[in-house]
């Protein structure tokens, strides 16, 4: 769950990012244009929780599946995240939380009975066997530390590059891939320190209600440098709950049940 | 039918019965997970192998949203030497509570309490003991201790946490252990006397005061940092008096035991390493203040003395774990015993495989010896997970490490979850 909505994060801040600052036409459309647009087209919620089905792919095709439930909500442009694997029973419990966009992460290991923090340097790390690292859980998008450029327009999409000016992001680009008819993010690349395309998330199905409104349904990840792979296939989101005040602490982390 | 195969069958009979209320109870109602895990050993000291089978069931009720029944029923086999050959019972069964009074939750019953950042041998995790034997092959489990565990949320960044037992709940040292560990060491002496020791007989002095601490913790932008303060005792026994009993039956060594107060005033912090990026760096610090000691004329115990480990962790790009740090005084080490130790535990990831090597090494930098243990994780299947290690220990027998030679050998377990 918490990589699923950590992708639609991703998606949505890239393509707030991108929107927020480029000026640049595309079928007479502006970066701020096309990021309306998609912010238009996204549900507004306070917070939200996400169950979701994760399928780990290594590059023998061995799979293996995990349930995961994440919960989720941004304050004062800070992404606060809580994730809880519900199966199998290798990872069942194991916990994390995320604030401020994934500067403070504290893990919760039932079988240890306490949390551990976890360096905001070690962010690049890989979580828990997927493809997801610590730091694309937690990044946040949407300020205005990136540079943004139009690169290409094509009969389907925009292609836009966003820059992170903020060095402790470990990543040196990101080539977003938006859905010209829909405005959503169909793809993005991830670039290296070294420039090196490193990872792709992909938007494979997307849910569009009634008013337009679209909620991406299965995400997939892939490692290019391990060809390894991680699906998410969400199955259920509830937005605006009523979550205490300090939901999104050390303290949840430690319940039995969310 | 003997005494003895009375009571076998006795524990038969309790077993099966936990162990269908169990499952019954989690089919109706509870939530449960099983480990079926077994433990293999090779001792090339004693050339002999041991064997050990547990199956833990873990069970948890919900009450309420914010109230719940947790526990685990632990079966065990094994025939290790001093090792109980059938054991039975819950190792922790306890109400967890939140929100008990605003902000406030409760632990009440036979719990575990972790205190300490480190990884492990935390001079700060002093209300559980461990099973007494020290290991490099993996994580030691604690035992549950009769208690209530309180925290009280000042704010999302600070909470206080109080501890009270009501009794002390020891190291499990088994007697015949105990028995002949002081036969070894005190038969020798009094032989030189012209008195023969024809066997030894154990006592305890029972402690008196409850056992309780408390701490406070608050995370800061880039650190967790804890200060707490314990009161309570040691867990595993001294020696308190010895006297020589002349019997009909033979001449009995009678070996008082008992467990001395000690204080112990702590501070723990994780976070961020200070320029090294990607590290985490954890560290305990004991301040310990022990009550005054003496057996034989001779002080065991008397001034106060620290104990700490700080360590750091980091994941290379290459996915190779790396956990090192610097320890003061192990966890059988008391006052001037304590001494310096550098340790290491490396695993690495192997990408797209299902193999987990491993390296674990302590190394005294009193005298040089050390321990080591090479490991390779396999994961069968998603839910079966086989370990071998091997032990192999340097120095002097009577060094600090070189101790620990009959643990030589080979080590293999199987865990199977479901």
């Amino acid at each position: 769950m918490s990589y699923i909505k950590r992708f639609f994060y991703i998606v949505f801040l890239f393509i707030l990012i991108l929107l927020l600052n480029y000026s640049a036409s595309a079928e007479q459309l502006t970066v701020d244009e096309i990021i309306n647009r998609v912010k238009e087209n996204q549900i507004e919620y306070e917070n939200s929780r996400t169950q979701a089905e994760m399928v780990i792919i290594d590059k023998n095709g061995k799979t293996e599946e995990r349930e995961i439930i994440m919960y989720q909500k941004e304050e004062d442009d800070k992404i606060s995240i809580l994730m809880r694997f519900l199966s199998p029973k290798n990872v069942e419990g194991v916990t994390l939380l995320s604030l401020d966009n994934g500067d403070k992460i504290q893990l919760f290991m039932p079988a240890y009975q306490r949390t551990r923090r976890i360096s905001g340097t070690t962010k690049k790390d890989n979580f828990m066997g997927t493809d997801f690292s610590y730091e694309d859980l937690g990044m946040d998008y949407q300020n205005d530390d990136y540079l943004k450029k139009l690169l290409e327009e094509t009969e389907t999409q925009f292609i836009i590059e966003v820059i992170p000016m903020d060095e402790d992001i470990n990543y040196s680009k990101f080539l977003l891939y938006i859905n010209k008819e829909q405005f959503y993010l169909d793809k993005v690349e991830f670039f290296d320190l070294e420039g090196t395309f490193t990872k792709m998330l992909e938007i494979k199905e997307v849910k569009i209600d009634e008013e337009g409104k679209n909620t991406p349904t299965k995400i997939e990840i892939t490692n290019i440098i391990d060809n390894h792979k991680t699906i998410l296939n969400i199955k259920d989101i509830e937005y605006d709950l009523q979550l205490a005040g300090d939901f999104f602490s050390i303290r949840t982390m430690q319940k039995p049940k969310l | 039918m003997s005494k003895e195969k009375l009571l076998n069958f006795s524990k038969v009979v309790l077993f099966t019965l936990s162990f269908l209320t169990i499952i019954s109870r989690a089919a109706l109602s509870f939530e449960s997970s099983q480990k079926l895990f077994y433990q293999g050993s090779y001792s090339l000291q004693q050339q002999k192998i041991n064997n050990t089978v547990t199956l833990k069931i873990d069970y948890m009720q919900e009450i309420t949203n914010d109230l719940f029944f947790q526990g685990d029923l632990i079966l065990r086999t094994s025939n290790k030497e001093y090792s109980k050959p059938f054991l039975i019972g819950p190792n922790e069964f306890y109400l967890s509570a939140y929100d008990v009074l605003e902000n406030l939750d409760l632990k009440i019953g036979q719990i575990i309490t972790r205190w300490g950042a480190a990884d492990f041998f935390s001079p700060l995790d002093n209300f559980n003991p461990a099973p007494p034997e020290l290991s490099l092959t993996g994580n030691q489990g604690k035992i549950g201790a009769l208690g209530i565990n309180a925290t009280y949320y000042i704010n999302s960044q600070t909470y206080l946490q109080a501890v009270l037992l009501p009794r002390l709940e020891t190291s499990p040292y088994p007697d015949e252990y105990l028995e002949d560990s002081y036969l070894t060491q005190f038969k020798p002496l009094y032989q030189k006397q012209g008195i023969d020791i024809d066997a030894v007989e154990l006592s305890y002095l029972p402690t008196k005061n409850m056992i309780w601490g408390v701490q406070l913790n608050h995370t800061f932008p880039t650190f967790d940092v804890g200060l707490s303060y314990y009161r309570g005792y040691y867990m595993d026994p001294f020696p308190a008096n010895l006297d020589v009993a002349f019997k009909p039956t033979g001449n009995i060594m009678e070996v008082t035991l008992s467990y001395p107060a000690r204080q112990v005033l702590g501070l723990e912090f994780q976070g961020d390493f200070p320029g090294i990026e990607g590290a985490t760096l954890r560290g305990d610090l004991a301040y310990i203040i022990p009550e005054v000691w003496m057996f034989q004329g001779e002080k065991m115990l008397e001034k106060p003395y620290l104990q700490t480990i700080i360590s750091a962790d980091y994941t290379t790009d290459s996915n190779l774990y790396l956990n090192g740090g610097f320890i003061y005084g192990l966890p059988f080490e008391r006052g001037t015993q304590c001494s310096p130790y550098l340790y290491l535990n490396a695993k690495k990831e192997i990408t797209n495989s299902d193999f987990s090597p491993s390296y674990t090494a302590i190394l005294s930098l009193k005298d040089m010896s050390m321990g080591n243990a090479i490991g390779i994780d396999y994961q069968i299947s998603k839910n079966v997970l086989a370990t071998l290690s091997y032990v192999f220990i340097s120095g002097d027998v009577n060094s600090k490490l070189g101790i620990l030679k009959p643990s030589q050998g080979f080590y293999f377990s199987l865990e199977w979850l479901f």
